[in-house]
């Protein structure tokens, strides 16, 4: 692969689209939108509060405005990535390209690339807004970094399974639609299958519940209970559905947080609670369902507080669902490569090569 | 020399014509393009049947044939895009199924329906094209203004290529296809949608390319500018070639004259006192240009030389004598592909 054919392609993909005026309307509008979520949301803690003690709402407005990215990603990627080969094929120039000495992979990740810039400018512009939330909301530079890192991976694998969708139909409205109704299906359906899930993954079990008792002191007391046939909703075995989750891949880059302690002290690496914590939280609480530790409704502060009870396991999930989104990206990328390679032997019903 | 295979047996036998495999001109330079009993089908559909031929370096070939008989997947094949089924397809003596980039390198395709980038100028198609054979910008820069002089397009240089009239598109689609100096030029129904002063430079670059030692293989549905063009003709019908000659010896072959008159008593007198078959003389009421007309059935040219000066010596009042049809059409039309349905 020669970087000349690959820029070839990314620019040529990237001319065709900088040059309609739609794209700068759009671009400038999100940038406004995300600007304004900003002020908009700082404004009433300034107003009423004197600009004192910002911190945890500008917390919760940077999530929610990285989360604003990931969707706008979700949005745009698909419509660009998912029509760039049977597109180009429609419209008789992709011939031209395969007849000429670029190879199939500067084609494809040229394609790709181009994409992904497209993509990226939806981040690039929410920087202007995003940073000083972040500077007032005290998000860690880690932090910020390992949130940009997952929408640009995301981004990337995204518009690789589009590109790969391109090149397995033959007409564009069909894989744009494919590439949506994926899309719609990890960020979506699959979270609310998961909910579903609930209604049958049930198990009856024996366990020891604690909870804490304020009947005879001003103290809160930890008081044990045999409890049988306690019915544990098992939403860990149905939790491969979100792996892929956008958004829970974005909550996972959030720091860590310790299910146990979050819901009652918040975090401990810093003072804010913004969505992406709350999320990350959320899921890691419903990871395991079956653990002694995940029946103990005390405060540790409670007398009587049990410790032998062992730390209910606090595993990401991010590597599964980053995997299964570049194996997704990975395989679409060979697949569209192999399937643009010339000269074709097999050429599927209805394709026409120009 | 242009040869071919037809089904069933070889192909009629046509002064210097030789056959595939069998006769190269030894002292010959080898041919531009060399298609070997190549097979090619999509689905139940065969496009391309056990089909041979050779095109020479420096000659222009013609593909005639019927829509769909398998003319623009033979040049698909020989654009090294689309791999046959069963034979092979050599282009500078290349396989493209061995070495598809070094075929892609000598080759330029112009496909029969131009597909542009819609927001490109009509110089930036070219150097988009030109930076796809990885050409040096000092190189190409030049090379683009060259092409837009060649073809007529300096003045439309700066307009999206979108805009352009069909025409206009055929004009930058050949110059697309000439960027990086090919030796092997495919050209898929070029004179499509081109007015006559652009057909006329299509004739020009044509021949000017087959001079400097370019092989050009070309397609179209305009026999007469056909024969003007090409050195060699292989008719196609049904993915099969049925016939092929160089244009020259299709002068050879059997082929209508017309014979036009002043008086159509003394035409017909004098055709049945040299004893010409013929299907009756139409009066000069009765045809368009307004002189007595008859068609009759010559083997080759010095039969007609001969026709023409006997009638003469009868007085039969000449004032027209020519092939009815151009030896392309005449040769088209002698074939089964003229019958089926989408025939030129």
């Amino acid at each position: 692969m020669r970087p000349q054919g690959l820029w070839l392609v990314t620019s040529l993909e990237l001319r065709q689209r900088l040059r309609s005026k739609f794209w700068y309307i759009a671009l400038a509008v999100w940038t406004v939108v995300l600007i304004g979520v900003g002020v908009l949301g700082l404004l009433p803690t300034v107003v009423l509060g004197g600009g004192t003690d910002m911190a945890p709402i500008a917390a919760v407005i940077f999530s929610l405005q990285m989360i604003l990215v990931l969707f706008a990603m979700l949005l745009v990627v698909p419509a660009l990535s998912a029509g760039s080969i049977n597109g180009d094929r429609t419209a008789g120039t992709l011939a031209t390209l395969q007849a000429s000495l670029l190879s199939p992979t500067e084609i494809v990740l040229g394609k790709i690339l181009a994409g992904w810039l497209t993509g990226l400018a939806f981040l690039i512009l929410a920087l202007p807004s995003a940073v000083p939330t972040a500077l007032l909301g005290g998000i860690g530079p880690l932090y910020a970094l390992r949130v940009v890192v997952v929408i640009v991976l995301l981004t990337m694998c995204v518009t690789a399974v589009g590109v790969g969708l391109s090149a397995l139909t033959n007409r564009q409205l069909g894989s744009v639609v494919l590439a949506y109704v994926l899309v719609f299906g990890v960020t979506v359906v699959g979270p609310m299958i998961w909910g579903f899930t609930a209604a049958f993954l049930q198990q009856e079990r024996d366990v020891t519940v604690y909870r804490t008792s304020y009947s005879e002191s001003s103290y809160g007391e930890c008081e044990a209970r045999e409890e049988s046939d306690y019915t544990v909703y098992r939403l860990d075995l149905s939790q491969p559905l979100l792996w892929a989750n956008p958004v829970v891949l974005l909550a996972e880059a959030a720091p860590g947080v310790d299910p146990e302690t979050f819901w009652y002290s918040g975090t401990d690496d810093g003072p804010e609670v913004d969505l992406l914590r709350i999320i990350q939280a959320g899921l890691r609480s419903t990871s395991n369902p079956t653990h002694p530790a995940s029946f103990n409704g005390c405060s540790p502060s409670d007398e009587g507080y049990p410790e032998d009870l062992g730390e209910v396991p606090n595993r990401p999930i991010w590597p599964q669902g980053m995997a299964m989104w570049v194996l997704a990206g990975g395989g679409s990328t060979a697949f569209a490569i192999w399937r643009i390679s010339v000269p074709i032997r097999t050429l599927g019903k209805g394709t026409r090569i120009a | 020399m242009t040869q071919s295979t037809p089904p069933g047996g070889p192909p009629p036998s046509l002064p210097g014509v030789a056959r595939t495999g069998s006769s190269r001109t030894a002292a010959g330079p080898e041919p531009g393009i060399v298609a070997e009993h190549v097979s090619r089908a999509f689905g139940s559909v065969q496009a391309v049947h056990d089909l041979s031929f050779t095109a020479p370096r420096g000659q222009v070939t013609a593909l005639v044939g019927p829509n769909g008989c398998g003319k623009s997947t033979l040049m698909l094949m020989l654009a090294s895009l689309l791999a046959p089924d069963a034979g092979r397809v050599l282009v500078g003596g290349i396989d493209p199924a061995q070495d598809s980039p070094a075929v892609r390198s000598l080759v330029g395709w112009m496909p029969d329906q131009f597909g542009a980038w819609d927001s490109l100028r009509v110089a930036e198609v070219l150097e988009v094209m030109g930076r796809a054979y990885f050409m040096p910008w000092e190189q190409l820069r030049p090379r683009v203004q060259e092409l837009l002089q060649l073809m007529d397009l300096v003045s439309l240089a700066q307009q999206p290529a979108h805009v352009l009239s069909r025409g206009q598109k055929q004009r930058l689609g050949l110059a697309r296809a000439l960027v990086h100096r090919p030796q092997v030029l495919i050209l898929d129904e070029p004179a499509s949608g081109l007015d006559p002063a652009s057909r006329r430079r299509l004739l020009t670059v044509v021949r000017s390319l087959a001079a400097d030692g370019v092989t050009v293989l070309v397609s179209s549905h305009i026999l007469s500018e056909l024969e003007e063009m090409a050195d060699h003709v292989v008719l196609m019908d049904s993915g099969r070639v049925v016939d092929a000659s160089s244009v020259r010896d299709l002068a050879r072959r059997p082929q209508q004259w017309r014979v036009e008159s002043l008086d159509d008593h003394a035409l017909g007198q004098a055709l049945d006192a040299l004893q010409v078959r013929h299907r009756g003389v139409r009066s000069a009421r009765m045809s368009p240009s307004g002189h007595a007309e008859v068609l009759v059935q010559l083997p080759d040219e010095a039969t007609a030389a001969r026709l023409l000066a006997a009638l003469a010596a009868q007085d039969a009042q000449v004032v027209g004598f020519g092939p009815a049809t151009g030896r392309l059409e005449a040769a088209y039309l002698a074939s089964g592909a003229a019958q089926r349905e989408g025939a030129l």
